[in-house]
């Protein structure tokens, strides 16, 4: 090494403890923003990834091909929206699982991927039309009476706040249809491989360019990720004392800054990179799905289903 | 190929190229070398006509190529079909959902039909070993894997010019020993190889001649990659090399025996 460019003489010294010199114990520092940004991006790729290995399974929706799927879907989903009888849906829902059993994917799973959010979401959302306020109807539990009616600007409303039948089975049946429609989305998404999914989506007459897009997007979502998950790391592994507030909020901005320059570059590449392999602004893509036998038994299946769903549907009222 | 007086710039007075004087033959072998920022990549870049001169010009297989002439739809397609770019970075050039996928979009974008391209896609897997990772998205491969798929897809077009910017970079020895044969059997099979690397100790299997860029940005030498690399006065002043620079060479014997030897000035 020359005179010029030297290593200066603190860096050839071995190196600090940085720990106190009166040799107290540290004070435990709580799992702060910084860590918790990491994991949860570290988890939602594993999650990804994870899905894509149900796809791999050798279960039954596996075998069958993505296009009937994508339509399986379609009319499982319309089924569900359209029936009122809470017992059809509760068989449907019965039936979804069985699939989701012969298709290799856990039931802990299928009920914890659906049940744990969504219907507390829908709930939420439906929670106002209980009451008899929102929606009359037949009292089934009564909450508050006031004594007389209630006066509130131009609205007037009864004297006794209840929660009524009416808006209890309303709220039931929408829970219901949400959480069966979200389950069998899960269902055949989970046992789909991403690509051949959005390949299959060309039967529903998507746009090419709009399957490749989403594709890349796919794609290129988990270089992003890991490339968050790198300058989260690398912060992580210079950072020596606590960080307040403001240095963290500072690091974020910094790091969505340098992310966008870097997705940035990284898209110019990938076209340069299409460009030479003879990409003309309309991508030529192929599929190789093929409709079996079984495939065709299925339809056949669903079918009977749909009609005899909707024939119960008629009978029980 | 040729490149007359091409000089090129990404902005206005930060040139990257200077007067650029090249001829490249079919069949040659060339390798690139030059300290980083020297030019290099954008030169590449340049003779598969991503980016075009901003002086001078370049003609491939006989035709000015050009922004305008690669517009020619027929010209583009022959264009693209005969010169291959392996990138740097393999994950800009991996952009398919699976490594099947990968290596069919070349074949697809030159309009052959299912059948020949699932031909060429399943023979180039047969030849590169790479049955086992088919259906495996990019993103679940490893350097030296994303690489041999880099260049799986774009074999799979069959061009006659092959420019690899870096190849060895981040690979394993092993791999870089499998990617040097390869290169050199296709060679022998008549392909054009242009290749950028900092890596002195393959520059002379990989080349037939060696080009060498300044920091100015141009040609400062060309010859045989053995009076190259043994020209230590003129790497030094490329700053490619320090004054500790030394080489190992391999010999491969006809006997199939193989000799390392170590010389240290």
């Amino acid at each position: 090494m020359n005179s010029n460019n030297q290593a200066p003489e603190w860096l050839l010294n071995s190196g600090e403890m940085g720990m106190c010199p009166c040799g107290c114990i540290g004070k435990r520092k709580k799992v702060r923003f910084l860590e918790k940004t990491i994991n949860d991006i570290a988890k939602l790729l594993k999650e990804v990834i994870f899905f894509e290995d149900i796809a791999f399974q050798d279960g039954f929706l596996q075998k069958l091909d993505p296009r009937v799927k994508v339509i399986s879907l379609i009319i499982l989903i319309s089924t569900a929206t359209l029936l009122h009888n809470v017992f059809i849906l509760i068989i449907i829902y019965l039936i979804s699982c069985i699939l989701a059993k012969i298709s290799c994917i856990s039931l802990k799973l299928y009920f914890k991927r659906v049940w744990l959010i969504i219907p507390l979401f829908t709930a939420i959302t439906v929670l106002p039309s209980i009451f008899n306020y929102v929606r009359p109807g037949n009292s089934l539990i009564s909450i508050i009476n006031f004594g007389h009616k209630l006066y509130l600007g131009p609205f007037t409303f009864p004297a006794e706040l209840a929660i009524t039948k009416q808006g209890v089975s309303g709220a039931t049946l929408l829970i219901f249809r949400v959480g069966i429609a979200v389950s069998l989305a899960f269902l055949f998404t989970a046992t789909t491989r991403f690509a051949n999914l959005m390949k299959a989506f060309r039967v529903l007459f998507l746009p090419k360019i709009f399957i490749t897009i989403l594709e890349m997007c796919y794609r290129y979502i988990f270089i992003l990720l890991n490339i968050t998950i790198d300058m989260f790391v690398a912060r992580k592994s210079r950072t020596i004392s606590k960080i307040d507030s403001k240095q963290g909020r500072s690091f974020v901005a910094s790091a969505i800054g340098s992310l966008f320059g870097k997705s940035y570059a990284l898209s110019e590449e990938v076209y340069e990179a299409m460009l030479s392999r003879g990409y003309k602004g309309e991508p030529v893509i192929m599929n190789k799905f093929k409709f079996t036998l079984l495939d065709f038994q299925w339809l056949l299946s669903l079918v009977i289903c749909v009609l005899a769903a909707f024939g119960g549907e008629i009978i029980l009222g | 190929m040729e490149l007359r007086d091409v000089s090129f710039e990404y902005l206005t007075d930060e040139t990257v190229l200077k007067d650029i004087n090249l001829d490249i033959c079919r069949g040659e072998k060339i390798v690139i070398l030059g300290a980083n920022g020297s030019g290099k990549s954008s030169l590449q870049k340049i003779l598969n006509g991503l980016i075009f001169p901003s002086k001078g010009e370049y003609r491939a297989f006989g035709q000015l190529v050009t922004e305008d002439t690669l517009n020619d739809e027929q010209f583009s397609q022959s264009f693209r079909q005969r010169i291959g770019y392996i990138f740097q970075n393999s994950d800009a050039q991996l952009f398919s959902a699976n490594v099947w996928e990968e290596i069919a979009f070349g074949p697809l974008q030159m309009k052959l039909n299912f059948k020949e391209v699932n031909d060429r896609v399943n023979g180039v897997i047969r030849m590169l070993n790479l049955e086992s990772l088919k259906d495996r998205p990019p993103y679940k491969l490893s350097g030296g894997e994303k690489k041999k798929v880099a260049i799986a897809c774009v074999l799979s077009i069959n061009p006659e010019v092959l420019i690899l910017d870096e190849p060895t970079n981040g690979l394993d020895p092993r791999t870089q020993r499998w990617l040097i044969n390869l290169l050199v059997e296709l060679n022998k099979a008549g392909k054009t190889l242009i290749t950028c690397t900092h890596n002195l100790d393959i520059a002379c299997e990989i080349a037939d001649r060696v080009i060498v860029f300044n920091e100015e940005h141009k040609i400062v030498a060309q010859g045989l990659p053995q009076d190259i690399l043994s020209n230590k006065e003129l790497l030094l002043s490329v700053n490619l090399i320090d004054e500790h620079y030394h080489s190992h060479v391999h010999v491969s014997q006809p006997s199939k025996q193989h000799d390392h030897f170590h010389s240290h000035e």
